[in-house]
């Protein structure tokens, strides 16, 4: 396997765990799947559709997200996703273990 | 139809049927959203734009892939325990078609066209029986993999406790040898009646001459689909005993039925009219003129006698079965450790 190969897979496995928490801390408010994608992008966090509308339908399966069809402001009906209360229990949990292992990490690395 | 809904008319093709609208709206809504603003809201897009965005979104099969719960046909769990059984089974089938082979070889010798058409069968034989016995080991593990079975696996995993490792042997303990032996031989049978079913005859030399008769007849092979059911049953059955520790309650009830399943088909085959060859005119054709009558009335107890030899060894593995299944019930849920 060339390095390149071998660096984008462990990119990809890195990213992989950090996106369902990007997503978890980004749906306080409800959104529909292209605006949170914006919104994800806006702050640093490029994610492809492909990768984020299976990790929606996941997490909602898992009962970490609540969603619904609706119509805002006369617009086409749209799937609108919000985190559920197990979703935020879960997710003050991971943002505990995420600021850790950043420390450790950072030391680390340092 | 326009482009936007033939891509996800192709899109939805490829989706799991239960989720298949709704995900196709969900695509359909972002669609539109992402074109709406890339023509900021300046009327209907033109084809190009369109064509753009659809590239940019991704293969059809590859978008509907990312939605699909189940990429894989064996999952790593299973696959430790797939490699195994694929090695095992296809030693066994490369040593039977090597027997079927030397068996061929001493009738027609070692040379002349016989002797190559021979070697060409047995090669052929040998890659469709590697196939065949591919494809079979795969059905299973797909359908176990399907099933509550990895879920056990994993149960059994991690309920692994050091304290086995010094344990004496206990009755409720499964033999990985007992299961794969049976997964051997049941393969071994099923190759053989499968892809050699010539190897069942009876030979004798007459006046010098070497012949043949079959032993079975089509009414039997009729019947093969069933016996390859069962095998594949008992197959199936045998490969997550290995993945089992001790014998329980369930798998003890599943052994019995398997058994007694297998003792029903037996007892079937052998008392349909017709299934042997043997007969006093088949034996007539072969030259045997005043033993016939005697030989096959001989013969024509032979099926009796493996249905009442069947039936104890059926008894007999039903019985222990039965023995161990009530212990299991009586005992406490709580094991003393020693």
């Amino acid at each position: 396997m060339e390095n390149d190969e071998i660096l984008q897979n462990m990119l990809l496995e890195l990213r992989r765990g950090v996106l369902s928490l990007a997503v978890l801390s980004q749906l306080s408010e409800e959104q529909y799947g292209y605006s949170l994608l914006k919104a994800l992008s806006e702050q640093g966090m490029e994610i492809d559709q492909s990768t984020l509308y299976p990790l929606l339908r996941r997490l909602e399966s898992q009962g970490l997200l609540q969603s619904d069809w609706r119509i805002v402001d006369e617009a086409r009906p749209r799937r609108y996703y919000v985190i559920s209360p197990q979703g935020k229990a879960v997710l003050a949990k991971l943002k505990k273990e995420w600021s850790t292992m950043a420390e450790t990490m950072s030391e680390m690395l340092s | 139809m326009n482009l936007i809904d033939k891509y996800i008319a192709e899109v939805g093709k490829h989706l799991p049927r239960k989720n298949r609208a709704d995900i196709e709206a969900e695509i359909r809504s972002t669609l539109e959203d992402m074109l709406e603003e890339r023509t900021q809201g300046k009327g209907p897009a033109d084809e190009a734009t369109v064509m753009a965005l659809l590239k940019e979104y991704g293969a059809p099969r590859e978008v509907a892939a990312t939605y699909k719960p189940h990429p894989y046909l064996i999952g790593p769990r299973m696959f430790p325990m797939f490699e195994m059984i694929l090695r095992i089974v296809f030693a066994v089938v490369i040593g039977a078609s090597f027997i079927g082979l030397g068996v061929n070889l001493s009738k027609v010798g070692l040379s002349g066209p016989e002797f190559a058409s021979t070697v060409g069968e047995w090669f052929t034989g040998l890659l469709g029986g590697l196939i065949a016995a591919f494809g079979n080991i795969v059905l299973v593990f797909a359908i176990l993999e399907r099933t509550k079975v990895v879920d056990e696996f994993e149960k059994e995993i991690k309920d692994w406790d050091p304290k086995e490792l010094q344990a004496e042997p206990d009755p409720d303990q499964i033999k990985r040898a007992d299961a794969i032996a049976t997964i051997i031989f049941t393969v071994l049978g099923l190759v053989v009646l499968n892809l050699y079913p010539n190897l069942f005859v009876i030979g004798f030399s007459n006046d010098g001459n070497w012949s043949t008769i079959p032993i079975l007849t089509d009414v039997f092979f009729r019947f093969l689909p069933w016996i390859n059911v069962m095998g594949l049953i008992q197959i199936a059955f045998n490969v997550f005993l290995l993945g089992q520790r001790d014998w329980k309650p369930i798998t003890r009830i599943l052994d019995i039925m398997i058994d007694l399943a297998g003792m029903v088909l037996a007892i079937i085959i052998l008392r349909t009219p017709g299934v042997f060859a043997i007969s006093s005119e088949s034996l007539r054709a072969l030259g045997i003129t005043e033993a016939a009558d005697t030989l096959a009335r001989l013969f024509s107890v032979v099926p009796t006698i493996i249905i009442v030899i069947v039936v104890i060894a059926t008894s007999v593995e039903v019985i222990k079965n039965l023995i161990q299944l009530l212990n299991v019930r009586a005992k406490s849920p709580y094991p003393v450790i020693k």
